[in-house]
Formats: C-alpha cells, structure tokens, sequence
C-alpha cells in the first residue's frame, strides 16, 4: 500500500511504528528529523502526490485537543476536534485538504496516548460539563483504521467515560473494528452524505453512496449511534430534487429512530485555500460558476445557497424533531 | 520535455547519443544540448557549477512541465561498482537545509541519501552515498519545477574497495551510465508525471484575441476574461463555444463580461455532476 514511510526520528522505536513497519516491510524506509521537514516544504505537488501517497509516522507536539469554530456543535456543553492524521485515502474534489497542505502524503500522529491524556485532562476541568470531541477533521476517521489501529484505542477510553462524546466523521464502510464490539453510546457513527450524482462526480474513491447506506444500516441495527451528515451541499442542475428524493432514501435505510442527529452544512472555503484548490483543478466545474466571495470566504451566491439550505432543511425535519437537527451555515 | 544536469562531458556522452542531442550553447564552463525531447547541461565539478547550470538551463528554456535529473557517478562504502541509486534524502557538507525529493511512480532503483561534498572525499558510509553535484542542482531545478519532478540518480563509481583515484576511466564511467539508459527511459514514462499540458483550444483562443481587439480592457478586467474564457473552455465543446463569438455584439464590455460569467453559472451547474 505504501511504497515510502518517512519515521520521524522521535517515534523510530514507538510500538505503533514497529507495528506498522512490520506490516508494510516492504516500504522504503526513510528517517526524517520532525515530520515538517518531509510534509511542510513548498514545491510539491497536492495532485501528483495524491496518485500515490507516502506515509509518515510522526508525533504531535502539543494543540491536540482544540476548540471548534463557533456555529459547529451537537448540542453539548463544549465541543473540540482533534486529528490523529493529516490527509485522507479519498479525494473528495470539494475537500479543503487539498487546499490546505503542500503535499498528499499521509502523517500520522502515533502518540495516541498523549491525545488520550489531552481529552482526559479537557474532561476533568469541569467534569460537570459534557463535552464533544470530533476527529475526521483532517483526515476520515475510519478509512485508515486497519493501518492506524484508531479505534482500538480511542472506543475503550470513551465507553469508560460517559461525560464526553466522540464522533467518528466517515465515508468507509471499513466497519469491522465497530461490529465486532458491542456499541457505545457516547460514540456517533456520523456519516458524510450527498447524492449519487454529486458522490460519483466529487467524491473520488470513496465508498459508493449505495455501500454506505448499507453500513449505515448494519451499525444501526447493531445499536450504534447514528449521524448524518449532509456536508457540504453541492449545488447542480435540478439539485433541490435530487436532494429531496436522496433524503427519502437516506430514511428509508435508516429508519428516523437510529439517528442521533443529522448535521447540515454548506459549500464553503477561505479564499486562498479554493483558489489552491482551483489551480490544482482548473477545469473543475465545482470552482467555476454561482459563486461569490463574502467575509474572506468563497461559497454559493446567497440566494442559491438559501434555497439550497432551506428546502433540504424542510425535507429533513419532516423526518426528525428539531432537537437532532443542528445546522451550520 | 527532460532536463537532464550531469557533471562531466564523460557521463552525458551516452545521454546526449541516445536522445539525439545537438549542442546549443554554453554558459562560462556550461555546455548545453538539445534534441526533440530533451535537454541537457554539462555543467562542471561542483555544487555550484551545478546550481548555475541548472539556473541557466531553466531560464533558456522556461517550462512547466519539465522533469529534472541529475545523473551522475558517486561513491558509497559497501555497494558494488554499477549499483544505482535514487536520492530519497538529499543533504550536503556545508548547509543544514536538506530536500526529500517525492515520488510519484514507482522507481526501479533503491532509494538513499545522497550527501553532497564540497570536496572530494575517499570517507564512506554504509547507509549514504557521496557525490559533489545533487545538492546544488537540487536546489536551484526546485525553482522551475515540484519535487516529484526532480530527482537525482546516482551510479557507484568508487567504494572502500577501490576508492577515488584509483581508478578513473572516462570509458568505464560512459558505460556505468549508459547501463541505466532504459530505466532511465521507463522511469520517466511510468514514473505518473507525464502529464498533458494545458492548451486551450482554438475557439477559446480567437475569442480572447477578438475581445481584446474590440473592447479596452482595464488589466483587472483583462485578467477576469482570460480566466473566464479559460472556464468556458474547459466547459463548452466546439460547437458550443463557437456560439459564444455571438456575445462579441455587445456594445460594451462589462455586458460582455458578465455574458461570459452568466454562460460559466450555467453550464458549471449542468456540468458539476
Ligand atoms: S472523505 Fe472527507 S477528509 Fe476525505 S477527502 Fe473526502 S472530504 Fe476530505
């Protein structure tokens, strides 16, 4: 899978990295100082890269644990985010990592622990409170999880604390790791969502929408807890329609009852990063029309993504109570 | 099109036969060469003669496309005479920035570091090679081109065995490199970076030159139709783009930039999915 793994000097000897280089044993090998120095430098290429990434074992020093942005939130006390990896297998056209970092290979943070130890000492400052903690943020939560072992550690560290809440945000249906346990219910399955139309054209390689419908169901039925995401909203040519029956279809898997919340958000990017994202696409239609630059950041024109947002809404909430509703536009 | 920067006239012999190559200039102690698809700079001993050849090499001939060797003999502790490498690491004696060239393709050879020395050295290591060129070039071909497109390979010339100086045959080093010519060749074919550049097409083209001729465009507006005549171009096909030459009837400018702009929200939306 992998032909080159970068090991940051510091995590050489770490468990997870002999874990991980046994498996692969047939990867070149490259020692690198701090990851930054494979993964930060200008003058690579985001697109050639992604035709095959590299991996790099690295650790992450520090802001492991951060706040959201406000407007992102399931209704808890406090929500954080935290990223164990950078960079995905998939390679959503509309996703902000390709604008984001110089290069496609994937970096991951092997010092699980010391991610486990942030949330926990996050938790214990006010244990009153209930507390949120998203991951997938930079990378798919799940589809890596037979390489990075993520679930193994992060699911037993939160059945054994109910005050805090994990989502894994998702597009696999690499579901293994979850059926084989018995569910936990501070822990959301929360996949991301769009028609077929927009999965086909946008969403290369990530699993068919039929398949994750599928995976939805199966971890439904095994009593897990169950988001949807409808993120980010692609607008297209009859695309209010199409949202409306894909919703139907959504519900028709997965029965109302299962869901724990359903999320909606809207296409939307710093400047600098789609205009990245555009250069390293530029026949990409997604980045052409209907759209419009408002506070620093490029989205839908906003009569477009009114009707958008609100007739999808509308559709929504004929299926669940407001309360599981939470939009973030 | 393929760059290729060798440090002596005895390596790129085989380089420049193979591609058919004529001469087609110098710089100082820089020769270059030219055939149908590629390039090369002879450009001296050195680090630096490298990292000025290369520069020139570049500057003559802007590209956005080009892929960037630098092939050349070194020497490495306990490899065997003929033995070739890719550069993974790339450092030097004398900085502490260092380059890890990315790869895209598969590579036929093993990749390593390669440490660049500011002078000839018969010191070996076991996990690196030596050579006095890949750090210079390195550095000043990431100006015209990514990482994935630059890479150094190197060929062990000198060992422990039988260390620099005692022996150093121009023949023998002509044939180490011509022994890598048809990796070389399926390097770059499959190596997943040969990629089409981006022409517009014909109709595009006319209707810029046109536009340009019929209204006087500030420069912000010049550089909004450039970029949306770009768009359209990448959406409409011939027949479709032909019709566009109908907008030129607009009597002012801005009507005819926002008829381009209202053509791109509408086809973008039917061609997104
Ligand atoms: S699955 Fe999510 S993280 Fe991965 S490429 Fe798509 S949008 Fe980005």
């Amino acid at each position: 899978m992998f032909g080159r793994i970068y090991i940051e000097e510091a995590v050489q000897n770490h468990p997870r990295t002999l874990e991980i280089l046994n498996r692969y044993d047939r990867a070149e090998r490259i020692d690198c100082g701090r990851y930054g120095e494979v993964f930060n430098p200008k003058r690579q290429s985001f697109r050639l890269q992604k035709q095959n990434p590299a991996l790099i074992l690295a650790t992450k020093h520090g802001n492991r644990v951060l706040p959201t942005p406000t407007g992102y939130g399931l209704g808890a006390d406090q929500h954080y985010y935290f990223s164990h990896m950078l960079n995905c297998l998939y390679d959503c056209r509309y996703c902000f990592l390709q604008g984001m970092y110089q290069s496609a290979n994937y970096v991951l943070f092997v010092n699980y622990e010391d991610f486990v130890n942030d949330i926990k000492a996050t938790l214990d400052e006010d244990p009153s409170k209930q507390c949120f903690f998203f991951s997938g943020y930079d990378c798919d939560s799940l589809a890596m999880d037979k390489v990075t072992g993520f679930t193994k550690v992060f699911l037993p560290f939160f059945a054994q604390h109910k005050n805090a809440w994990l989502e894994l945000r998702t597009k696999s249906v690499n579901i293994s790791s979850l059926l084989e346990r018995e569910p936990i219910p501070n822990v959301v399955v929360a996949y991301s969502l769009n028609p077929k139309p927009v999965a086909d054209s946008l969403e290369h390689r990530a699993p068919p929408i039929k398949n994750r419908l599928t995976a939805l169901r199966k971890l439904a039925e095994a009593g897990w807890e169950i988001g949807l995401r409808f993120d980010p909203l692609i607008h297209f040519e009859n695309g209010i329609e199409k949202y409306s029956q894909f919703i139907d279809q959504v519900f028709d898997s997965v029965p109302p009852g299962y869901i724990h919340s359903v999320t909606l958000g809207t296409f939307r990017s710093p400047k600098n990063v789609l205009k990245k994202m555009e250069s390293l696409y530029p026949k990409e239609p997604l980045f052409m029309g209907n759209l419009q630059l408002k506070d620093g950041a490029i989205g839908y024109e906003e009569a477009i993504e009114q009707s958008l947002f609100s007739s999808v809404e509308e559709k929504i909430l004929q299926y669940i109570p407001p309360s599981k509703y939470f939009p973030c536009q | 099109m393929k760059q290729f920067v060798l440090a002596l006239y005895c390596e790129a012999k085989p380089i420049i036969q193979y591609f058919r190559m004529k001469p087609c200039g110098k710089h100082g102690q820089a020769q270059f060469f030219e055939g149908e698809t590629a390039r090369l700079a002879v450009t001296g001993v050195g680090s630096l003669s490298s990292a000025v050849a290369t520069t020139v090499l570049g500057e003559r001939f802007p590209s956005n496309d080009s892929t960037w060797l630098n092939i050349g003999i070194c020497g490495g502790g306990d490899f065997a005479i003929g033995d070739a490498f890719i550069g993974n690491r790339i450092t030097s004696d004398y900085s502490r920035e260092l380059f890890y060239p990315q790869l895209v393709g598969k590579s036929p050879w093993p990749g390593i570091e390669i440490k660049t020395l500011n002078t000839p050295s018969n010191r070996y290591e076991t996990n690196r090679v030596f050579d006095m060129e890949a750090f210079g070039f390195y550095t000043a071909a990431l100006k015209f081109a990514s990482s994935e497109r630059v890479q150094c390979i190197k060929i062990i010339s000198d060992n422990s065995e039988s260390p620099k100086g005692t022996h150093f045959n121009k023949t023998e080093i002509s044939s180490l490199i011509a022994s890598q010519i048809p990796k070389i060749e399926s390097f770059l074919e499959n190596a997943g970076f040969s990629k089409a550049q981006y022409y517009m097409k014909s109709w595009a083209n006319d209707l810029l030159t046109k536009a340009k001729n019929r209204y006087s465009f500030t420069e912000t507006e010049r550089h909004q139709l450039s970029s949306r005549i770009r768009q359209l171009d990448a959406l409409l096909d011939l027949e479709e783009g032909l019709c566009l030459q109908l907008l030129l009837s607009s009597p002012k400018k801005g009507q005819f930039l926002e008829q381009l702009q209202s053509k791109i929200d509408q086809v973008s939306r039917q061609r997104v999915c």
